[in-house]
C-alpha cells in the first residue's frame, strides 16, 4: 500500500513537472471571478452622460432628457437615405410630443444642416433637436457609428432599447407610434 | 503582381512605432485567456492561436515563440509577423519556392509563390476537389492557409496606428492616433478634397503638390484598408450582448462595417486599440491593465476559458498513452522472455490506475470545456471507447491483481494505447471541433451515442480477450481452471456488449424517429450497429443452447473486432447515408489491412487451438 502511494505521488509529481516544465513556462493564473450578480440588464445599459452642441451653439446634456423616450438619430446632409428619413422623424416629433429626437449631424458645415431642414419642413417642433457633431465625437467615438444613418431608441432611463441600422421608412406608422408609446409609459 | 505588392505594402504600413520606457513585461499569458468565438464555440485566445499556428505551420509553437506570443505579433504587429518563417510547404518545388531544409517559409515568400501560381489556383478553384492531384492538393492547402493568415494579419487593421501624417488643415483632433478610424472621421472631407484636386489637375500624380499628394495617399489608404477588412470575420472577440449566453460574437471589422457599433463596443475597441499601441511600444504596464479591464466585459466566460488554457498546457492524452504503452511493453516483453514479474503486480497496477485516472481527467475536462458529452466526433468516440476499454479492464483487474495476474492490465493497456494511438491519425487540426447541428443535442448524445460507444468498447475488449484466450490455448500455459475463469469473464463482457449495443441501437431508432421522422432507414451505420447486435445474439444464443462449443464461441467473438471497426470507421468511408458526419479520408487502406491481418491471425490461432484441444482430448 505504502509503495503504491509513493509511486502515485512520484508519477503525479513527474506529470506536473513535465507539464509545467515545457517550453511555455508562462503558467496560467487562476483569478477568482464570479459572474455578475443578477444585475438588471437595462440598468447596465444606461448610457453615460455626454454634452452636445445644438445648431445655435447652445450646449446641453443627454441626461437633460431623462424620463422621456429619446431617439438618437445619426445623419448627414451628404447621406442620401438620411435625406429621405429625416423629414419623417420631424413628423414623428410632431405626432409624439412626449418623446425627444436628437438628430445628430456629422456635417462639417453647419449652414448646410440649417438649409436642408428649413427646406424640408417649415415648422420644427421643440422636441426635435438638431445637434452638430462635426468632429464625430458622439457618432464615432461614443457610439461607433461609421455608416449613416443609424438610430438608437433609448428608454426613459436612457438605456438602449433598440438600434436601427440604415434608413427606417415607417417612423410614423401605427406600429412605431405604439412601440414608442409603450416604451414611454412602461414602468421601469 | 500589383495586387500582391499592394497587399504587402498595405500590411507593412502597420509598422512598429517608437518604443516607450517600460518597467513591466507584457503578459501574453494573461492576454491569451481572453475569450474568442471560433468554429462555433467560445475558447481562450490561446486555443485559437494553437489551432491557427498548427494549421499553418504544422506545429503549436514557432522556433522561439509560443502560439499566443506569435498570434499577438500577428494581430498587433503584422509587418513583423509577415517575415516570420511559419508557413509549412511540404512540396516547395510545386509552389515554386526555394528548397529549404526545414520547409518553412514567411508570409511574404508564400505571397510571392501564390502570385506565381495564381492561374493554376484559379483553375483548381473551378475544378472538383476530388480531381486534384496530391501536388495540387498541397498547393491549395498552402493557398487556403495563406488566405487564413491574411485574415489574421488584418484582424485589427481598424485600430492599428498608421505611420501617416494628417495635414493640419483637415485635422479634427490633436493628439489622436492616426488609424483607420481617425481617417474614417475625415472621409467626407478627404473625398471632397481629392475630387477637387482631380478636377483641377487630373490624375497625373506628378502634377500634384506635396500636400495634395498627402491627401491622395490618405484617400488611398482609407479605401485599401477598408477593402482589406471587408468580410474579415476571423477574430471574433466582441460579444454583442455579453449578458446573453447565446451572444453573437463579432470581429472588429464586423462591428465597423455591419453597423454593430454601440457605446459598449466603442469602449471595447478603445481598449484593444490601447493594447495594440502598448504592445508596439512594449509598455507592459499599460497592456496588462487594459487586458484586465477588457476581461470585465467577458467575465461570464472566464472560468471555462481559464481551465481550457490550463489543459492546453498539460498533455493528459500523451501522458496516459505513454503509461499505457510502457505497461503493455513491459508485460509483453517479460512474458515473452519468461520473466516472472508477479511480485511487481501492485506497482504495475498502480501505474495502470494512474494512467486511467489521467485518461478519465482528459475526458472529464473535455466534457467541461465543450459542455457536451464527449462522443460527438469520430476522434472523440475513439478517446471515449479507449477509456471504456481501460475502465472495463480496471474492474476485471481488481480481482486478478489479488491473484497476482496481469492479463487484464495487459489487455486494458493494449486496447487503450492502440485506440489512443489511432486517434492521433484521426485528428487534423481541431481537437475540439463543434458538432453538426443534428448531433449537438445533449439529450440524444448522452443517451444513444454514449450507449453505442460503450457497447463498442465492450465489444472490442471482448474481441481482444478472445484473442488472448486463443493465444493462451496455443501457448498452452494456463491451467484448465484458469482458462475456464477467463472464459466466464469473456462471456460476461460479451453479454454487456450486447446489452449496450442493443439498447444503443434502439435509442438510435428513437432519435432517428424524432430527428428524421423514421425509426429505421437501413442506413449503412444503422446496418453496422444491427450487424454487431445480431452477431452477438447469434454467438450467445448458440453458446447457451450448446450449438457452439467454447472455442467456436471464442473464435466468433474474436471476429467481432472486424465488425466493430467496419461499423465504426468503415461506414464513414462510404460517405453515404445520414451518418456521414464523421467522414474521413485515407483510412480505407488501414481498415483493409486490419481486416486482412485479423482474418489470417484468428484463422491461424483457431486452427492451432483446435489441434491442441483435440490432442488434449
Amino acid at each position: 500500500m505504502k509503495i503504491n502511494l509513493i509511486l502515485l505521488l512520484i508519477v503525479l509529481m513527474a506529470a506536473g513537472a513535465y507539464a509545467y516544465g515545457t517550453k511555455n513556462t508562462n503558467t496560467p493564473i487562476f483569478i477568482k471571478e464570479t459572474k455578475k450578480q443578477s444585475q438588471n440588464v437595462e440598468d447596465s445599459n444606461i448610457l453615460e452622460n455626454f454634452t452636445y452642441e445644438r445648431l445655435n451653439g447652445k450646449k446641453a446634456y443627454l441626461y437633460d432628457h431623462k424620463g422621456r423616450t429619446t431617439l438618437l438619430h445619426f445623419w448627414a446632409t451628404w447621406c442620401a437615405p438620411c435625406l429621405i428619413e429625416l423629414p419623417q422623424l420631424v413628423d414623428l416629433a410632431t405626432l409624439q410630443p412626449n418623446i425627444d429626437i436628437l438628430a445628430i449631424s456629422t456635417d462639417q458645415n453647419i449652414d448646410q444642416i440649417s438649409r436642408f431642414i428649413t427646406k424640408t419642413r417649415k415648422v420644427i417642433p421643440k422636441n426635435f433637436i438638431l445637434i452638430t457633431d462635426a468632429k464625430n465625437e458622439i457618432a464615432q467615438d461614443r457610439f461607433q457609428t461609421v455608416r449613416l444613418p443609424e438610430t438608437f431608441i433609448l428608454t426613459p432611463a436612457l438605456s438602449i432599447h433598440e438600434k436601427i441600422i440604415g434608413a427606417h421608412e415607417e417612423w410614423t406608422s401605427p406600429t412605431m407610434l405604439e412601440k414608442l408609446n409603450t416604451l414611454s409609459y412602461k414602468p421601469e | 503582381m500589383i495586387r500582391l505588392l499592394l497587399l504587402i505594402f498595405y500590411l507593412s504600413i502597420f509598422s512598429q512605432v517608437s518604443y516607450a520606457d517600460t518597467t513591466q513585461e507584457i503578459n501574453i499569458s494573461e492576454w491569451s485567456t481572453l475569450p474568442i468565438a471560433h468554429e462555433g464555440r467560445i475558447k481562450p485566445i490561446d486555443s485559437f492561436a494553437r489551432l491557427l499556428l498548427k494549421k499553418i505551420s504544422g506545429r503549436e509553437t514557432t522556433s522561439n515563440l509560443s502560439a499566443s506570443e506569435w498570434l499577438a505579433e500577428v494581430i498587433f504587429n503584422p509587418s513583423q509577423a509577415m517575415e516570420r518563417k511559419i508557413f509549412k510547404a511540404s512540396l516547395p518545388e510545386v509552389l515554386k519556392l526555394e528548397q529549404r531544409k526545414n520547409k518553412h517559409y514567411s508570409y511574404i515568400e508564400i505571397a510571392v509563390s501564390i502570385d506565381k501560381n495564381k492561374e493554376i489556383i484559379s483553375q483548381l478553384i473551378d475544378a472538383k476537389e476530388t480531381d486534384w492531384t496530391p501536388d495540387q492538393r498541397e498547393l491549395m492547402r498552402v493557398f487556403q492557409n495563406y488566405i487564413l493568415m491574411t485574415q489574421a494579419l488584418r484582424s485589427l487593421t481598424t485600430i492599428l496606428p498608421l505611420p501617416l501624417k494628417i495635414p493640419e488643415n483637415i485635422k479634427n483632433n490633436d493628439g489622436e492616433t492616426t488609424n483607420y478610424l481617425a481617417l474614417k472621421k475625415l472621409e467626407k472631407t478627404i473625398t471632397e478634397r481629392v475630387k477637387k484636386i482631380v478636377k483641377q489637375k487630373g490624375t497625373n500624380l506628378e502634377k500634384y503638390s506635396e500636400k495634395e499628394l498627402q491627401i491622395a495617399e490618405l484617400s488611398f489608404q482609407l479605401k485599401t484598408i477598408e477593402s482589406g477588412g471587408k468580410n474579415n470575420v476571423l477574430f471574433k472577440i466582441y460579444p454583442e450582448n455579453p449578458n446573453n449566453n447565446d451572444a453573437n460574437w463579432l470581429s472588429p471589422w464586423e462591428i465597423m462595417l455591419n453597423g454593430k457599433g454601440s457605446p459598449q463596443s466603442a469602449k471595447f475597441i478603445r481598449e484593444w486599440q490601447g493594447m495594440a499601441l502598448s504592445y508596439q511600444q512594449k509598455d507592459g504596464k499599460k497592456f496588462n491593465t487594459l487586458v484586465k479591464k477588457n476581461r470585465e466585459l467577458t467575465q461570464g466566460y472566464t472560468s471555462t476559458i481559464k481551465i481550457e488554457k490550463i489543459f492546453n498546457y498539460i498533455p493528459l492524452k500523451n501522458m496516459a498513452t505513454g503509461i499505457y504503452f510502457i505497461l503493455f511493453l513491459t508485460i509483453i516483453f517479460t512474458s515473452l522472455r519468461g520473466i516472472d514479474i508477479s511480485q511487481y503486480t501492485s506497482i504495475i497496477s498502480t501505474l495502470f490506475n494512474v494512467s486511467l485516472a489521467t485518461h478519465l481527467l482528459l475526458i472529464i475536462s473535455r466534457i467541461f470545456i465543450l459542455n457536451r458529452p464527449p462522443v460527438g466526433t469520430l476522434y472523440e468516440s475513439v478517446l471515449f471507447v479507449s477509456l471504456i476499454c481501460a475502465l472495463v479492464m480496471f474492474i476485471v483487474s481488481l480481482k486478478q491483481v489479488k491473484e497476482k495476474k496481469l492479463t487484464s492490465i495487459f489487455i486494458g493497456s493494449l486496447s487503450a494505447f492502440a485506440l489512443l494511438f489511432i486517434s492521433n491519425g484521426l485528428v487534423e487540426d481541431n481537437k475540439m471541433a463543434t458538432l453538426a447541428a443534428v448531433l449537438n443535442t445533449n439529450f440524444w448524445l448522452s443517451t444513444h451515442v454514449i450507449f453505442i460507444t460503450i457497447g463498442y468498447g465492450f465489444c472490442l475488449i471482448a474481441g481482444i480477450m478472445a484473442h488472448t484466450y486463443l493465444f493462451q490455448i496455443v501457448k498452452n500455459k494456463n491451467s484448465k481452471k484458469a482458462l475456464q475463469d477467463f472464459f466466464k469473464t469473456i462471456l460476461t463482457i460479451s453479454i454487456f456488449a450486447l446489452l449496450f449495443t442493443g439498447i444503443g441501437t434502439i435509442l438510435g431508432g428513437i432519435w432517428a424517429d424524432q430527428s428524421w421522422g423514421r425509426f429505421w432507414g437501413w442506413d449503412p451505420k444503422e446496418n453496422g450497429a444491427l450487424l454487431i447486435v445480431l452477431w452477438l445474439i447469434w454467438l450467445l444464443h448458440s453458446r447457451i443452447s450448446g450449438h457452439l462449443h467454447q472455442l467456436g464461441f471464442i473464435v466468433g467473438l474474436a471476429f467481432i473486432n472486424i465488425i466493430v471497426i467496419l461499423a465504426w470507421f468503415g461506414v464513414n468511408l462510404l460517405n453515404v447515408g445520414l451518418h456521414s458526419y464523421g467522414f474521413i479520408e485515407g483510412i480505407a487502406l488501414s481498415i483493409g489491412a486490419f481486416c486482412f491481418f485479423e482474418i489470417i491471425l484468428i484463422s491461424t490461432l483457431a486452427i492451432k487451438a483446435q489441434k491442441i484441444n483435440r490432442a488434449i482430448k
